[in-house]
């Protein structure tokens, strides 16, 4: 028998016992019940299919059962000769790439559930000396915000030392490097960082030199830093960064009040060359390359955290009190 | 003679069954019912307390009884159709052995399923209002699957009770006592009603 033919018989024996097993293994008495299993598959599909089934929007809608808090008598009263009644309409989308937005209300609420977010993100990140909330039924439909104090600390940590046009604009990139290290540090914790620095200095230990790696409360990488130093050599602050070593900037990022100071520098740097809006600036920091319209987004819910923060507290007379968990809603 | 508790053991079917079925009855009536009717668990933990909280409860409890009402129904049908020796010991033995605990858990866990994506992003997305309510919001949450859990049972106990009393049978003792429901009924109203009070106390 030559070698050829022998091997071939023996990739056909081994090719027949594994197709056996196979079969063996397939025909096992099965773990879990088959109709369990049918079970665990047929009612999820089932509970999906009635979340796609969108929710149907009216606007002007009166409240349900209105009728029954009128003040009574009323059928009594003449009928008035010409009356006005407010329908309520069907709020669809238009067919095809549309920016109109059909639902103001949903727009209202996706603007609540942002501030909300924010807010609990600046309060967590210890940004905040006072936040208020705001609810005035005065006008229809009832309006509801938060304004943001942010802490002196932190802001006068965030003002870099270069020159802007206008002092407000300084102040604005101070606003949105809190709102953005703020994010950042709910994404990555204490711990998350300090394993991070761990690994760095193993790293570099193993290899030579540290990991191009987002660093610190801000995150950012020490590449970046030198990109800007490189781009900016009029800004001394920012110029000296390109001589520093790495363990140096380390050692910079390290600490918060140092990040909070180049996150504005950084956004300063993209405002004044590349006329960034604050999303964009948001979005290019994170290095987010396709922008999404979901409620929860990176680059709106800093735009929605600098909007609060630089949002003026009314005067308190003015207002209603405000009941937690107001409803906007009529 | 039986020595030691009854063994309690668990339907799978029933219990994944119960879950999905409470939990597809709550989209339906989130869909029907309008939202300032309709009790949600978001709405707990986020700044929008439904305005008739006590009929928002009972609008929100409305799936669960209705799958355990089922439940029961169908169950105590089958049973009383199929042969055996002895039926009624046998209806017996598995309503306290495997239905009541599956119908429960089966409950618990569709409420549980509801409430979990909102414990986990209550830092995100908590009203900042009560944001330091944490761990009295999520107590609050797990009575609230408790009474999930015991208006299920209700219902499972009320189908049997029903249908017990349509065959009516004067020499046989019924499996589900009118006591026996009124307790399950209380517990459930116990849980919800500490849960639904101590809600309105603090966002007022």
């Amino acid at each position: 028998m030559t070698t050829a033919r022998r091997t071939g018989t023996r990739l056909w024996c081994f090719a027949r016992r594994f197709v056996a097993r196979l079969w063996s293994y397939w025909n096992l008495p099965p773990v879990v019940s088959r109709r369990l299993v049918a079970a665990l598959v047929a009612w999820p599909v089932l509970l999906f299919a009635f979340f796609l089934m969108p929710e149907v929007g009216y606007l002007s809608v009166p409240p349900l059962f209105a009728t029954a808090t009128q003040p009574p008598g009323k059928a009594d009263q003449p009928a008035p000769l010409q009356q006005i009644r407010q329908l309520a309409v069907l709020a669809l989308p238009m067919e095809g790439d549309s920016s109109q937005d059909p639902d103001s209300a949903q727009s209202e609420r996706t603007r609540q559930l942002r501030e909300r977010v924010g807010t609990n993100i600046l309060e967590v990140a210890g940004y905040l000396s006072e936040a208020y909330f705001i609810f005035n039924q005065e006008q229809y439909p009832a309006l509801s915000y938060y304004v943001l104090k942010p802490d002196g600390r932190a802001v006068s940590c965030a003002m870099p030392d270069v020159p802007v046009s206008e002092e407000s604009t300084r102040e604005h990139a101070a606003y949105l490097a809190l709102a953005i290290v703020a994010v950042e540090k709910f994404n990555r914790n204490a711990m998350h960082r300090l394993a991070e620095r761990t690994y760095a200095k193993l790293y570099r230990r193993a290899f030579g030199r540290l990991p191009d790696l987002s660093f610190g409360p801000a995150q950012i990488r020490l590449s970046l830093l030198r990109q800007i130093a490189a781009e900016r050599p009029d800004w001394p602050e920012v110029a000296s960064w390109a001589s520093m070593a790495d363990e140096q900037l380390l050692d910079v990022l390290w600490q918060e009040c140092n990040a909070l100071r180049i996150v504005t520098t950084f956004a300063l740097h993209q405002i004044d060359r590349r006329q960034l809006s604050d999303a964009d600036v948001a979005a290019t920091y994170a290095g987010q390359r396709r922008r999404s319209a979901a409620p929860i987004d990176y680059a709106s819910i800093v735009v929605a955290m600098v909007s609060m923060m630089e949002q003026v507290l009314p005067d308190k007379g003015a207002l209603p009190p405000a009941p937690i968990g107001g409803d906007p809603r009529p | 003679m039986r020595i030691g508790r009854p063994r309690v053991t668990m339907d799978s079917m029933l219990w994944v069954s119960t879950t999905f079925a409470v939990l597809v009855g709550s989209r339906l009536l989130s869909l029907a019912i309008p939202s300032e009717y309709y009790f949600t668990f978001q709405a707990l933990f986020s700044d929008r307390p439904s305005q008739k909280m006590v009929l928002s409860v009972l609008g929100k409890m409305l799936s669960p009884f209705l799958v355990g009402f089922v439940a029961g129904w169908l169950l105590d049908r089958v049973t009383r159709q199929s042969e055996g020796i002895n039926r009624r010991a046998t209806l017996a033995r598995r309503l306290r052995q495997r239905w009541s605990p599956s119908v429960f858990l089966g409950a618990f866990s569709a409420a549980f399923i509801s409430a979990w994506p909102m414990i986990v992003y209550w830092d995100l997305l908590a009203n900042p209002e009560v944001a330091h309510l944490k761990a009295l919001f999520f107590l609050l949450y797990l009575i609230y699957m408790l009474a999930f859990g015991y208006v299920a049972l209700l219902g499972l106990l009320a189908a049997i009770f029903i249908r017990e009393h349509m065959v009516a049978d004067p020499g046989i003792r019924k499996i589900v006592s009118g006591g026996e429901l009124s307790r399950v009924g209380a517990l459930w109203l116990l849980h919800s009603g500490i849960a639904s009070a101590v809600l309105e106390a603090i966002t007022k």
